[in-house]
């Protein structure tokens, strides 16, 4: 891995003191971030079976469901079939919120108030037609239920690739730079150090040899 | 229709959506892209919450989805229809499991 030292700072004393905190405070936010990444990771492997189970299952249900209607709509008139609809008016209403997790805010739906389910039978509407809205009646807690799962798996996943960059960038870029930096400082200073005894001695010879 | 929950709304082809009236979805009838998106926008001021879209028109509008990612509201759903069976919803779960963890895995995790 190549790094980049920087050539243009001062090789002074308080300049590697400066570079040794950053170095400190790097080293901690990579150890942090390291600890949010991994629970991150186990949090959305958990939602994600539970995502997956939940889509399978609602494209099963719903898949059925449609297609009862689709038969059900080529037995009856536009009309009839609007009809029937308003007789089956059900109401649903939610309340919507916000909750963290590991500092990322994602959507929690719950229902606040859903019509029992009624198994309710028109006569003059085809079976395949009550059948399709039963099953969506009984569909509906778990499609609210995988909009939520769903919405935080992905914003999880998008915040799990920003901290796994972040992680990498101070992994292979910040503290290795910050590494060379301080080696660069400490060569200078000791270069400087060994210039001024070689200079002192040399004076010393100097002043020994006039004598 | 008069009475919107703004709760949950479903945008797809008249056919098949129109079902979910009956279980107080709030339908709306369009289907070509520039129209869902607008409709989406316009569900979105409105404070709509939940957003049901066609797996088929979805996949079309998957550009838009993308920069509402980031947004906890509204949550856009792909749902399947009953004409195609693009598995658009599944690609997109996959997609997210490859972001995770940086790599594909095809089965189960």
């Amino acid at each position: 891995m190549m790094t980049q030292t920087t050539t243009n700072i001062s090789p002074t004393r308080m300049e590697r003191l400066r570079q040794n905190d950053r170095l400190k405070t790097a080293k901690r936010a990579h150890k942090l971030l390291e600890d949010k990444y991994d629970e991150m990771v186990h949090k959305f492997s958990e939602l994600i079976k539970k995502n997956r189970s939940l889509r399978e299952l609602v494209e099963k249900k719903l898949t059925q469901a449609l297609q009862l209607f689709v038969a059900a709509n080529t037995q009856m008139t536009t009309a009839a079939v609007d009809a029937a609809l308003a007789m089956h008016h059900h109401a649903i209403s939610l309340t919507c919120s916000t909750q963290n997790i590991m500092g990322l805010t994602v959507p929690h739906v719950s229902i606040v108030d859903l019509d029992p389910v009624k198994n309710t039978i028109l006569l003059t509407t085809p079976d395949k037609f009550d059948e399709s809205i039963n099953l969506l009646q009984q569909l509906t807690t778990i499609i609210i239920e995988l909009a939520n799962i769903e919405k935080t798996c992905s914003m999880l996943a998008d915040e799990i690739q920003k901290v796994r960059r972040r992680i990498n960038s101070l992994e292979y870029n910040l503290i290795p730079n910050i590494q060379s930096t301080i080696k660069f400082i400490t060569m200078k200073l000791d270069e400087n150090q060994r210039e001024t005894q070689i200079r002192v001695m040399k004076i010393k010879d100097m002043q020994n040899k006039t004598k | 229709m008069n009475n919107f929950s703004k709760d949950i709304a479903v945008i797809g082809e008249q056919a098949i959506v129109k079902v979910f009236s009956a279980i107080g979805y709030d339908c709306f009838y369009d289907t070509e892209p520039d129209a869902v998106i607008a409709r989406c926008q316009a569900l979105e001021t409105a404070g709509y919450k939940i957003i049901l879209i066609l797996e088929k028109t979805a996949a079309q509008i998957s550009r838009y989805l993308d920069s509402r990612a980031s947004l906890a509201y509204p949550i856009i759903l792909p749902i399947p229809d009953t004409t195609t069976h693009s598995n658009y919803g599944m690609q997109r779960l996959n997609q997210n499991m490859e972001k995770a963890m940086g790599i594909k895995i095809g089965g189960n995790l």
